[in-house]
């Protein structure tokens, strides 16, 4: 997976478009969620995503393999996209989520038990929505994404002590968050 | 309660973005040229370490050069002291002559000036002599004189 993931970065620090299609094919979904579980609007964050894998095409040429996917690098370019959002619109306040409804896709029949479903993650998306930024990328990686710590603490350039008590911080806020409402 | 809520976010990985804004976001992103930066190849870092390393090893060679001639310098003042002292002594008493001479030349040269200027007139200006100057110019008129030359001049040349 590394050696191929290796080789269509090479090909498209060369321009081959191909290869950069299939890298993004990999990782827009990841990429869109984290952003969409930060900014909470669905139209910001395919701005956003979009800005995010322009960047990384236009910026392909200065990505060195360290040891880590590709996804790091293109995570760190989200989060960074994320915090100049918000610094420059100054959104924070104004943003308003949108329904679960609109944004999961149909599991099945159950209707009654899918609207359930929903309401559940309704609150933990209203959860997240509430938490420091640093908080809401440490749980939309390590538990929505299943990232490895040490890939996180990479991204976020905190050592992996820091990112498990953020981590553990964070858990404790959603609790009790959603343990209020 | 803590496992329930992982439970939950492990849900959220339901959330996708439309199929359609994915197609039309890469479009737009392959149709957009890639910024192009100058980045060194194997060979050409080489290179700019070699000359780089040659540049390095010439100064230090010539700065150690430089050293070697400054060190020996100091190494025959330390070792034969005398000798220089010696020789910087007698530096110190040609200047001195030299000094002496020139002083004495000038001194003479000052003495006579002003003698000229203050006792005496000087002897360009002198009234005697500037009238003989100007009777040895004066054309003589006597015609006499000048027949006997011319008749002296006649025999000489028929």
């Amino acid at each position: 997976m590394k050696e191929l993931e290796q080789e269509l970065i090479k090909k498209a620090q060369k321009g081959e478009k191909q290869a950069f299609a299939a890298l993004y094919d990999t990782y827009v979904e990841a990429i869109y969620r984290f952003i969409y579980l930060k900014i909470g609007r669905k139209a910001d964050a395919e701005d956003i995503t979009q800005q995010v894998f322009l960047n990384a095409w236009q910026n392909i040429q200065r990505y060195n393999y360290k040891g880590f996917p590709f996804s790091s690098w293109l995570y760190k370019i989200a989060h960074n996209a994320v915090i100049d959002f918000y610094r420059s619109y100054n959104n924070q306040a104004k943003i308003e989520l949108e329904s679960a409804e609109e944004i999961i896709q149909e599991n099945g029949p159950n209707q009654e038990q899918e609207i359930d479903s929903n309401l559940d993650l309704e609150r933990i998306k209203k959860a997240i929505q509430q938490l420091p930024p640093d908080q809401q990328s440490i749980i939309i990686m390590r538990f929505v994404d299943d990232l490895p710590i040490k890939e996180i603490a990479r991204i976020l350039e905190k050592n992996e002590g820091t990112i498990r008590v953020i981590q553990h911080r964070a858990l404790k806020q959603i609790r009790k968050i959603c343990s209020l409402k | 309660m803590q496992p329930e809520i992982i439970k939950q976010l492990k849900k959220l990985k339901s959330i996708r973005p439309e199929t359609n804004f994915v197609f039309t976001a890469k479009q737009n992103i392959l149709t957009t040229p890639q910024k192009r930066f100058f980045t060194f190849t194997y060979f050409q870092t080489r290179f700019l370490l070699t000359g780089t390393t040659i540049v390095l090893l010439l100064t230090l060679t010539l700065s150690i050069a430089n050293l070697s001639k400054t060190s020996s310098l100091s190494k025959n003042f330390f070792s034969n002291p005398e000798e220089i002292t010696r020789e910087f002594e007698n530096l110190d008493i040609n200047i001195q002559l030299q000094e002496i001479n020139y002083r004495q030349n000038i001194n003479e040269i000052i003495a006579l000036a002003l003698n000229e200027i203050t006792d005496k007139e000087p002897t360009y200006l002198k009234s005697s002599i500037l009238e003989n100057e100007l009777n040895s110019f004066k054309i003589n008129n006597n015609t006499e004189k000048n027949e006997k030359i011319e008749e002296l001049l006649n025999k000489i040349i028929f």
